[in-house]
Parts: structure tokens; C-alpha cells; sequence
């Protein structure tokens, strides 16, 4: 990249428009603008920054100032303090619109001009405008992409620099300097790709779930499994009952058509009529014996019971007259330490006294839990009402009719059972048919209980199935997520791992170039006494500075003057090992560089640093001597003349 | 000196010999590889607006693209 022209117009120092025009020359690639202080050095430097980074904090930070002025501010000025970019000549005369062009050619031959305007009537923000010679007009954020894609805002400060604020540099143990060195040595898209790898695995393995899908997924299959031969075996089971009561009820109807027909043809109506009378009977009893069971108390039993009642107050009373007799019983007890047999030997009177009061004692106790007088006085009055209620009546007479309905059926029963006519051979028969007739009655009933309970498990085992599988589905639809993603995840891992292997090796590669270069600049520029003898550059892009025995010299320790060079030196390497090719702008170049080093510099460096440097020097800095020394690799030279300090002005220069 | 494109060039031809080297040890298809330095190339800088996501979709893309060709069963 080649500037061919730069244009400022109002902007800063600069009044009206200001064109630095600037040839590419294989022989020469410096530019000079001199300025005393004040006459828009700084300026210059600054509104070609603008160009790239419109209102970036990096700008920002260059007014001297307790806090970083917003955008706006920077822009539209503050109070007194600050008085913003548009120039202040211009401002007076009504001026609102100020601006920066370029014009560059790129390493591919393409001319590219490039403007940046403000009009600060209308808004502190700004307006871009390229103009490309194969991509055609690009405006605002495309032209800002097209801007930060050449020239990055993290690459400014190894290109567009003040010579005395580059300090910080050559301490380059700032994360953030490393990581612009990254960038700049094209490190730094491996990362990002790291780090694009890294996202998308998060969120593939966010999507897919864990391996323990997998194995719950199996446990589920086999569970299944079993369930449904479990399932099996209990159909098998209720077949085979089911084909047995079918047997059985099949023995059973030949039974009792053989039972029938064993009675004459007139007994068999009767039997017809008896099972209907019966039906009808059961029927009746069945209603009484629900309507008894709702109405049902707790002592219904002794309520429909008179004898009982009767019963029970009498043997109540007999235990309250025991109870009286009880007392002898006590009294005998209290005695009967005084009333033969003795024991051997004989108590003493003070015993027998306490073993008397014990016995009193317990049989008060007794007698005061029990109240048994009271409490069998109770009972006989409960028991008493019993016998005289309207309840007790009702209980009792539905009982009866219960009964009676019972006797009646039984009386059917046996009547339908009736084989007294039947000769002594058809008697046999019939009651032997009777026994086995019963016998397949309580088979069938075993085998209809047992058909009862396994349909039963087998109901359950069905809804167990049914809920398993269920949740089968839903596992087997986790497990696809898991597997489908689980391949990319793991890829993705696996890139990045490759990726990292790469980036160590290119950083080793890079590491050892830098070092390589950084120290050969060094010891071009800087010929002093010796005190650093070695830069070392750590894997993770960290400098250190190595005397001759080898130790560490502290920042600290390293004038000011020395650290310019030493950063000087790092740029100038980054530069080589990085191959970009941008224009180099240095304000105050040599500021705090003694003259022996200002001439490496001038001698060395700014010859071979690039191909277009343009320098910005006090005349003190580029004496005539070191203008000598110069120019061989001068193209051209600029003076900036601005006495009023509102106004620069670029003129072109022939000689010093 | 070597311009801009030239160094960059190198420095992509390097990650692409790396990559093919480390391609067996990482079971990365070599299909792949020239993709990812495409893509290398236009997402240099991922502080600029959009770009991040842009890498982020081009490598999703690219993943599944070889998934679909079964490089992952």
C-alpha cells in the first residue's frame, strides 16, 4: 500500500484544504513534513488516523484529559477545554464541514481514494466514502469494513505512531499488545477459529445430550423386554385357566342336563317354577340384607338380640356382685400375714405392716381404674334402652324377614334337589353326579380366582409396558439428538486441538523469527554501551531485556531514550516477520534519541522500514546534518507553516 | 521485502502443510483443509462487526458438509 495523496480540509490545525501529494519511488520512500511545535505535526498524524478509526478510543485518548471524551464530544468540542476537530479558523467563519482523504494505491496495483467528511451541522457522526477502481463506490459500513479489513485498528499502533509514545511497546507485556502482535504476525485467526470451534461445540453438545442417555436407553429396552415375556407368560397362563374352566363348565352343563333329566318330566317344570319362586326370593333377601348393612350400628348385634341383652345384663350384675365379694377377697388379702400358715422365718411387725399397706395400696389403685360398679351400672342402663327401642324393633324385624327369606330358599333348594322318587340306581347316579357337580364348581371357582388375579397382573404389566415405552420413545429421540451431534462435537474438538498444535508450532516458528530479528535491529540501532546484550522473547510473545551475564534488566532500569529505541527496534521486526506493507507515519522520530543513535536511526532504519515512511520532525530533531544524512532516501520534503496556530499549511520544500 | 499478501500467503501455506501433517493424528479429512484456510483468510479480524458469526457459520457449515459425506461415522 502506497499513499499517492493525502488531503486534510479543516480539520484540526489545518484551515481550508491541504493536498500532500506523494509519488512511489523504488529509490527513495521517505517523505519529510517538518514543524516547530504547534504547527500541525500532530495534526497531520492524527486526521490520517481519523481516516481508518473515525472517532475510535484510541483517538480519543490523545487529548490530555482526566477522562476520555465521548465521540461526540471529541468531535463537537467541549467548553473550554477542548475545542473539537473542526478547525478553529474555519469554525469562525461559519464552517461546519471538515474532512480527510486519501489516495493509495494497494499491494495488488488497485487505486483506492477514500474520504471521510463531518459535517457538524447535522451530527458529530461522520461519512465514508471509497471509491474503489475494481469494487466501484463503497459508503459508511461497507466502506468501514473495507478499511478495517486492510488496515485493522489493532495494526495502528505498529504503523501510525508518535516516536516517544511507543515507550509502552517495547515493554509489550500488555495482554492487549500481545495479543495486536498476534494479529499482527497472523497468529491470531487461528485463535478465532479456536474460539468460532469452540462456541459451536458448546452449543452442539448443549443440543445433544450426555452419554448416560444411552445406557438408560438400553435398561429400558431390557426392562421392556421382560415386561413383555412376564406379559407372555401370564396370557399363556389365563389361556390355559380360561381352556380349563371351559372344560369344566362344558363337564359341568352335561352334568346338570343329566341331573335334570334324571327327574321326570313333571318334576322338571317344578324345578323350573322352584328356580324362578327362588330368584325371586334371593332377590328379596339380598335388598334386606343391604338396607340391615346401611342402618348397621355397632351394637345392632346385641339391639336385634333380646337374649342376649338379657344375657349380658346378667352376667354384668353377677360380675358387680362378685365384685362386692371381691372386697372379702381383699380383706383376706390384707390378712393374711396375720392368719396362718406362717413363713419360716416369721416376718417381723414392722414387714408385715408394709407388705399390708402394699396390698391396700394396689387394690385401691385397682379399684379407682376399674369404677367397675359405675361403669357396669352404665352398661345395664345402655343394654336396658336396647330392649325397649324403636331401632331395636326395626333391626329385629328385618333380621327376621332376612331369616325367614333365607329358610324359604333353602327349602327350594332342596326341593329342586329332591330325588325321593328316583330309583335306587338313579338315586346313585344323581348323587354322585351332585358330588362331582360341586366338585367342578369349586374347581371353577379356584380357576376363576386364579384367572382373576393374573388378568389382574397382566393389566398391570400392560400399563407398565405402556408407560415404558413411552419413555423409551422419549429416550430414543434424545439419544438421536446426542448421537447426531455427538460426531460434530467431537470433531470440533478435535479441530481445534489440530489447530492448537498449528498455532504452537507457527508461534515457535514466529517466535524464533522475531527474536532473531528484533535483536539484529537492536543491535543496528542501538550501539550504546551494551547494557542490553539480548532480547528474549517468551512463547507467549512476553519481552525481556538480558545484559551480558544474562539477567534480566528491569524496565525501570532502561531510560527513556532506550526504550524508544528498543520499541523502534520490536516494530521494525514485527514489521519484517509480519510482511504487511503499510505506510509508516512517525511523529517526533527522535525526540529523546541521543545523536549517535539518532544517526542509526536516520542511517538504518528509516531507509529500510518500509516502503513509504513519512516523518514528521521538529527542525531541531532534522538538523541540517542529519537532513544530509537523510536524504539520500528523501522523495520528497514538506514544511508546515501555521504562525497564527489555526491555520496549517503543507509547502513543498526543494531543499532544507 | 515480501508484501502483504505474499507473507500472509506463506503463513496460510504453513497452517495448510501443518494441517495435512496433523490430519491422521487428528482424523481431520484433507478435503477439509483447504476450506478451513479459505476460511482463515477472509476472517482474519473478528473484531470487526459481523465477522465472528460469519466464521462461526462458514466452520458450521463446513463440519456439516462432511458429516453429510459420513468423514464423521
Amino acid at each position: 500500500m502506497h499513499f499517492t495523496s493525502i488531503t486534510i480540509t479543516n480539520l484540526f490545525s489545518y484551515y481550508h484544504e491541504n493536498t500532500l501529494f506523494l509519488k512511489e519511488n523504488k529509490q527513495c520512500n521517505i517523505t519529510v513534513i517538518m514543524g516547530r511545535n504547534g504547527y500541525g505535526k500532530t495534526s497531520f498524524i492524527n486526521s490520517i488516523k481519523m481516516l481508518f478509526i473515525d472517532t475510535a478510543e484510541e483517538i480519543r485518548r490523545t487529548i490530555q484529559r482526566k477522562r476520555v471524551p465521548t465521540p461526540k464530544q471529541f468531535v463537537m468540542g467541549i467548553a473550554n477545554e477542548w475545542w473539537g476537530i473542526l478547525n478553529q479558523q474555519a469554525k469562525q467563519e461559519g464552517e461546519t464541514i471538515c474532512s480527510i482523504s486519501a489516495s493509495w494505491i494497494d499491494s495488488e496495483g488497485y487505486y483506492i481514494d477514500a474520504k471521510r467528511t463531518w459535517d457538524l451541522a447535522r451530527s458529530h457522526e461522520s461519512n465514508l466514502r471509497i471509491e474503489h477502481s475494481v469494487y466501484g463506490l463503497l459508503i459508511n459500513d461497507e466502506a468501514n469494513n473495507f478499511l478495517k479489513n486492510i488496515l485493522p485498528k489493532s495494526f495502528l499502533p505498529f504503523f501510525f505512531f508518535d516516536g516517544e509514545d511507543i515507550l509502552a511497546i517495547a515493554e509489550a507485556n500488555d495482554n492487549e499488545i500481545i495479543k495486536k502482535m498476534e494479529l499482527l504476525l497472523n497468529i491470531r485467526p487461528l485463535e478465532n477459529m479456536q474460539e468460532a470451534l469452540y462456541t459451536l461445540s458448546k452449543e452442539w453438545k448443549k443440543k445433544g445430550k450426555d452419554y448416560s442417555v444411552l445406557s438408560k436407553l438400553i435398561d429400558k429396552e431390557e426392562s421392556i423386554a421382560r415386561q413383555e415375556d412376564k406379559k407372555a407368560e401370564y396370557k399363556q397362563k389365563i389361556n390355559d385357566l380360561s381352556v380349563n374352566i371351559e372344560e369344566y363348565k362344558y363337564q359341568l352343563k352335561k352334568i346338570n342336563r343329566r341331573l335334570l333329566w334324571l327327574r321326570d318330566y313333571k318334576e322338571q317344570e317344578s324345578g323350573i317354577n322352584f328356580k324362578k319362586n327362588k330368584k325371586k326370593k334371593e332377590k328379596q333377601r339380598i335388598e334386606i340384607l343391604e338396607d340391615l348393612a346401611m342402618n348397621w350400628k355397632q351394637d345392632a348385634i346385641l339391639a336385634i338380640n333380646p337374649n342376649l341383652i338379657k344375657k349380658a345384663i346378667n352376667k354384668i350384675k353377677s360380675i358387680s356382685t362378685n365384685n362386692k365379694s371381691d372386697i372379702s377377697t381383699e380383706n383376706h388379702l390384707i390378712n393374711i400375714f396375720t392368719t396362718p400358715p406362717f413363713s419360716q422365718p416369721k416376718l417381723t411387725l414392722h414387714q408385715v405392716n408394709f407388705y399390708s399397706n402394699r396390698i391396700i395400696h394396689e387394690l385401691n389403685t385397682i379399684r379407682r381404674k376399674n369404677n367397675i360398679e359405675k361403669n357396669f351400672n352404665i352398661a345395664i342402663l345402655q343394654l336396658e334402652h336396647h330392649k325397649n327401642s324403636y331401632y331395636t324393633d326395626l333391626l329385629r324385624k328385618k333380621t327376621n324377614n332376612a331369616k325367614y327369606l333365607y329358610e324359604e330358599i333353602k327349602k327350594i333348594n332342596n326341593n329342586i334337589k329332591s330325588i325321593d322318587f328316583l330309583s335306587k340306581r338313579k338315586k346313585q347316579e344323581y348323587l354322585t353326579l351332585l358330588k362331582k357337580e360341586d366338585i367342578l364348581k369349586e374347581r371353577i371357582f379356584k380357576l376363576e380366582s386364579k384367572k382373576y388375579i393374573n388378568k389382574k397382573e397382566l393389566d398391570r404389566l400392560r400399563h407398565s409396558i405402556t408407560s415404558s415405552t413411552n419413555e423409551l420413545r422419549k429416550l430414543e429421540k434424545n439419544l438421536h439428538i446426542a448421537t447426531e451431534f455427538r460426531q460434530q462435537y467431537d470433531f470440533a474438538l478435535r479441530l481445534k486441538n489440530a489447530l492448537e498444535e498449528v498455532k504452537k508450532r507457527l508461534k515457535i516458528i514466529k517466535r524464533k523469527e522475531l527474536e532473531e530479528t528484533y535483536n539484529k535491529h537492536l543491535s543496528t540501532l542501538l550501539d550504546s554501551h551494551g547494557l542490553i546484550q539480548k532480547v528474549a522473547i517468551s512463547e507467549d510473545f512476553e519481552i525481556s531485556y538480558h545484559d551480558q551475564q544474562g539477567n534480566e534488566i528491569g524496565m525501570s532500569t532502561m531510560s527513556a531514550g532506550m526504550k524508544q529505541l528498543s520499541a523502534t527496534a520490536l516494530l521494525w521486526a514485527l514489521k519484517d516477520i509480519s510482511g504487511r506493507e503499510f505506510p509508516i507515519i512517525i511523529d517526533t522520530p527522535m525526540g529523546r534519541i541521543d545523536a549517535k543513535h539518532q544517526e542509526n536511526l536516520l542511517k538504518q532504519y528509516y531507509p529500510n522500514v518500509g516502503k513509504q515512511v513519512i516523518l514528521l520532525p521538529t527542525d531541531s530533531e532534522l538538523d541540517e546534518r542529519k537532513y544530509q544524512l537523510l536524504k539520500p532516501s528523501i522523495c520528497k520534503l514538506y514544511q508546515l507553516h501555521n504562525p497564527t496556530g489555526r491555520s496549517s499549511e503543507i509547502k513543498e520544500k526543494k531543499e532544507y | 521485502m515480501q508484501d502483504n499478501k505474499r507473507m500472509t500467503d506463506n503463513i496460510l501455506e504453513f497452517i495448510e502443510v501443518t494441517l495435512r501433517e496433523l490430519s491422521n493424528e487428528y482424523n481431520i479429512p484433507k478435503d477439509m483443509i483447504p476450506h478451513l484456510i479459505v476460511l482463515l483468510e477472509q476472517y482474519p479480524d473478528t473484531t470487526i462487526h459481523g465477522k465472528k458469526k460469519a466464521l462461526r457459520d462458514g466452520l458450521e457449515r463446513q463440519i456439516d458438509s462432511i458429516k453429510n459425506q459420513g468423514f464423521l461415522d
